[in-house]
């Protein structure tokens, strides 16, 4: 494992010149430790221009600066619009090869400390109608509703369940939230490539009551979208493994256009497929009522 | 009764009703007809339609009566109509149905009748919503179980071999629901009255059985035969004018207190299940044999030599008044619910089977969870109780229901087992219903289910006794 703020030889060229000590031979004997070598004679510039890098980290490529914790929350807080709507096609595959399509249109919006899902199923028929909705409280419990056709009225559910499977997907609630990387422990495992895309990979570690013992994250580098999630249950083994297997940008905003969601142990696959995607539409607060529920 | 009675149809044939249908919605010949949604972009225009087709054949477990027999077919089907009108904010939903059965005897009987069920327009505008039209509603906060969810009436033709939800009835009402930051009131206003559907006599399900039918056909004098044939029921005349008298009302205002979705209620209707009540004193022997039908009650009614006048009693549906509250949040892994009312005026027997009416308070609390293994179930108690109390048939002053759901799914949610109780602990009556469900693909599903009902013959589920059935359900959806 590398040390965070120590560089790799050769894999940053332009970094690795600037603190060639060789190059900057000059007057100013003042140098800091850390750029120590045999020739002391550092000029100004050489040192203006080192600290322009520390303070815009993004002159140079690369994990120089950023924590585990870091690159999550960069990941967490990237631009994802102030509401999205995704039409999606999933499909569910046993293990015989049989599959199960469902469609469903999801509808989110932010609001600062609170963000508001609502999902309903449109095909097949035996689902269609079928609503859920939710708001993820920050500070607390998230409120949860589900309505049922055959019920008539939405029904609240229990949101601290989160381990168990949303619709018979290999989703689960919890997999369905966006996380707090406040909720981990965050490690820089390592750089490396998922689908050809330069990534840093990431350890998280729960600090409340996960159904997982950690999940390894592959952070694709230029979006910020995290393309690849290894989920490790209770014994260490792992689970689960999520892949995005084609990111593409709709209304100028990264989107994990085609994914899959892999259930090792059970040995079944849900694949989802964004259809139609559209960001910062202005979507109605009336969309994320009980009413709207109702409506289905 | 009928909504819309085809005459040309009815005793025909269930087939007919369902091309009726299927030409009203556009023609059969149009590509994906069936979940077919229609864009226009002139009047944003946005048409869905959806629906079912669904036949059970039951089978009774015992052969108990001669005047049906064990098997018997029911299908159904239904098309639903959404069409939002995006330019006007609005909303209009018709739906239809066609049901054909086949009730098998010596003579096969079958009947056919076409519905329309839903049919209302809806308007949104930002802060409220307006719908006239036949309408369901659905209040309260507990499944499957009524304490306030009365606007509604239900089909009891059947008794509970359909979900609550299934078996209620459209009825032409205003409703109106207003928005504010952190609550929502809504009002309904009904302008006629439609009482719930029940047979008391001449089928199955009928409250009575086949009483009058096996003393016409069975072994007694002309006299009994004769006192018994002349035995009638009529509805309450006023309550069959369209007149704003009948008119019903009712309100809800519901929000969120800490963490707990709750609702007010208030309600003036009709009570939509009919009491029996006698137009002359002698009418309490009728409903005294009617209820205990032994030799010695017949003896004691034909008797009497009743008159024409009193061997007719009134289907009664009182006004009621109904004050209610609900609730429902999380408590820990645990979904909670209640609800609670009290009513005032509901009709009721005396011991002496003469009507009353009296004050009474339902409250139902329920829990529901779902396990690791992924079981759900549903828990739900109801307390009633009777204010002023006096003896009363068959009720008494305390009763307790439970009811209870439990749900397991299989093969990744294609094989469903479904386990349905409610046990009356005051009459010592209860009631079963197990059932599996094979999903297919594509809308199809198999369900293999049965009833079972036990109890004194007075009690709600007891006097079905003899009725339990096992029945095969194939549905399509689409």
């Amino acid at each position: 494992m590398r040390k965070r703020g120590r560089k790799k030889k050769g894999t940053k060229k332009g970094t690795f010149l600037f603190f060639n000590t060789n190059c900057f031979a000059g007057k100013n004997r003042n140098v800091p430790f850390f750029f120590a070598g045999k020739n002391r004679n550092v000029p100004f510039f050489s040192v203006l221009l080192i600290v322009l890098v520390l303070l815009y980290p993004g002159l140079t490529a690369g994990n120089d600066v950023l924590s585990g914790k870091e690159i999550m929350e960069s990941s967490f807080n990237r631009d994802d619009g102030r509401d999205a709507y995704f039409k999606i096609e999933m499909t569910l595959v046993d293990k015989s090869g049989s599959e199960r399509k469902r469609s469903l249109e999801i509808y989110t919006r932010d609001y600062d400390n609170l963000i508001k899902t609502f999902i309903k199923f449109t095909a097949p028929a035996d689902i269609a109608g079928t609503a859920f909705l939710s708001w993820e409280n920050a500070p607390g419990e998230d409120t949860q509703y589900l309505y049922l056709p055959a019920l008539g009225r939405p029904r609240r559910i229990v949101s601290s369940q989160k381990n168990l499977s949303f619709v018979n997907t290999d989703f689960t609630y919890e997999d369905m939230q966006r996380r707090n990387p406040d909720k981990d422990e965050h490690t820089f495992i390592r750089e490396d490539y998922f689908d050809a895309r330069p990534c840093y990979v990431i350890e998280s570690k729960p600090k409340d009551n996960s159904q997982y013992s950690r999940r390894v994250s592959w952070v694709d580098k230029e979006s910020r979208v995290i393309i690849r999630i290894d989920f490790y249950d209770k014994k260490g083994d792992i689970l689960k493994v999520f892949k995005v297997t084609h990111l593409d940008k709709r209304d100028g905003i990264w989107t994990a256009v085609r994914t899959t969601m892999e259930n090792l142990k059970e040995k079944h696959l849900t694949r989802m497929r964004v259809v139609e995607a559209r960001y910062n539409q202005g979507l109605a607060d009336e969309i994320f009522t009980l009413r709207n529920m109702e409506g289905q | 009764m009928r909504y819309l009675h085809c005459a040309i149809w009815k005793g025909n044939n269930f087939l007919a009703g369902v091309v009726i249908i299927l030409i009203l919605n556009a023609g059969i010949f149009l590509p994906g007809l069936y979940g077919y949604a229609i864009k226009d972009k002139d009047l944003n225009l946005a048409w869905t339609r959806k629906g079912y087709l669904k036949t059970r054949v039951y089978q009774d477990a015992k052969d108990d009566t001669p005047f049906e027999k064990q098997e018997d077919i029911d299908a159904r089907f239904r098309i639903d109509n959404r069409i939002e009108l995006k330019n006007l904010d609005a909303l209009l939903q018709i739906n239809l149905e066609a049901r054909g059965e086949a009730l098998i005897n010596e003579k096969t009987n079958k009947d056919a009748d076409f519905l329309l069920k839903e049919a209302y327009l809806e308007i949104k505008k930002p802060g409220y919503t307006f719908s006239f039209g036949r309408q369901t509603i659905t209040w309260g906060k507990l499944d499957d179980v009524v304490i306030l969810d009365r606007i509604s009436p239900q089909e009891y033709n059947r008794f509970i071999l359909y979900d609550k939800q299934e078996r209620k009835l459209p009825e032409l009402m205003l409703k109106f629901d207003y928005f504010l930051d952190n609550c929502q009131l809504e009002g309904v206003f009904l302008p006629l009255f439609k009482a719930s559907k029940l047979k008391f006599f001449g089928s199955d399900w009928a409250v009575y059985d086949h009483l009058i039918e096996s003393i016409q056909y069975g072994d007694y004098s002309g006299l009994v035969k004769n006192t018994i044939g002349r035995i009638k029921l009529e509805e309450k005349d006023r309550l069959k004018e369209n007149t704003a008298k009948n008119a019903q009302f009712g309100l809800r205002l519901s929000g969120r207190l800490k963490d707990v979705d709750c609702g007010i209620y208030y309600m003036n209707i009709y009570q939509d299940m009919p009491t029996l009540r006698e137009k002359t004193p002698v009418g309490n022997a009728v409903k005294r044999f009617l209820n205990h039908p032994t030799d010695e009650n017949l003896a004691s009614l034909v008797g009497l030599n009743p008159m024409d006048e009193d061997l007719t009693l009134i289907e009664e549906h009182p006004r009621v008044q109904v004050i209610g509250v609900d609730g429902e949040g999380v408590l820990g892994n645990f979904g909670a619910r209640g609800e609670a009312g009290l009513f005032l005026g509901q009709p009721y027997l005396r011991g002496d089977f003469s009507y009353v009416r009296k004050n009474s308070v339902s409250i139902g609390l329920g829990i529901d969870h779902t396990t690791s293994n992924n079981i759900y179930f549903n828990l739900q108690v109801i307390q009633s109780f009777i204010l002023n109390y006096e003896p009363l048939f068959p009720d008494e002053e305390y009763t307790q229901q439970i009811t209870s759901t439990l749900t397991k799914d299989f093969l990744n949610g294609s094989l469903i087992f479904k386990l349905k109780d409610s046990y009356n602990l005051s009459y010592n009556d209860w009631m079963i219903n197990p059932k599996i469900t094979y999903k297919f693909n594509d809308g199809l599903e198999a369900s293999l289910a049965g009833f079972i009902f036990e109890g004194g013959i007075t009690t709600l589920f007891g006097r079905y006794t003899n009725k339990d059935l096992i029945y095969l359900e194939v549905e399509y959806k689409f």
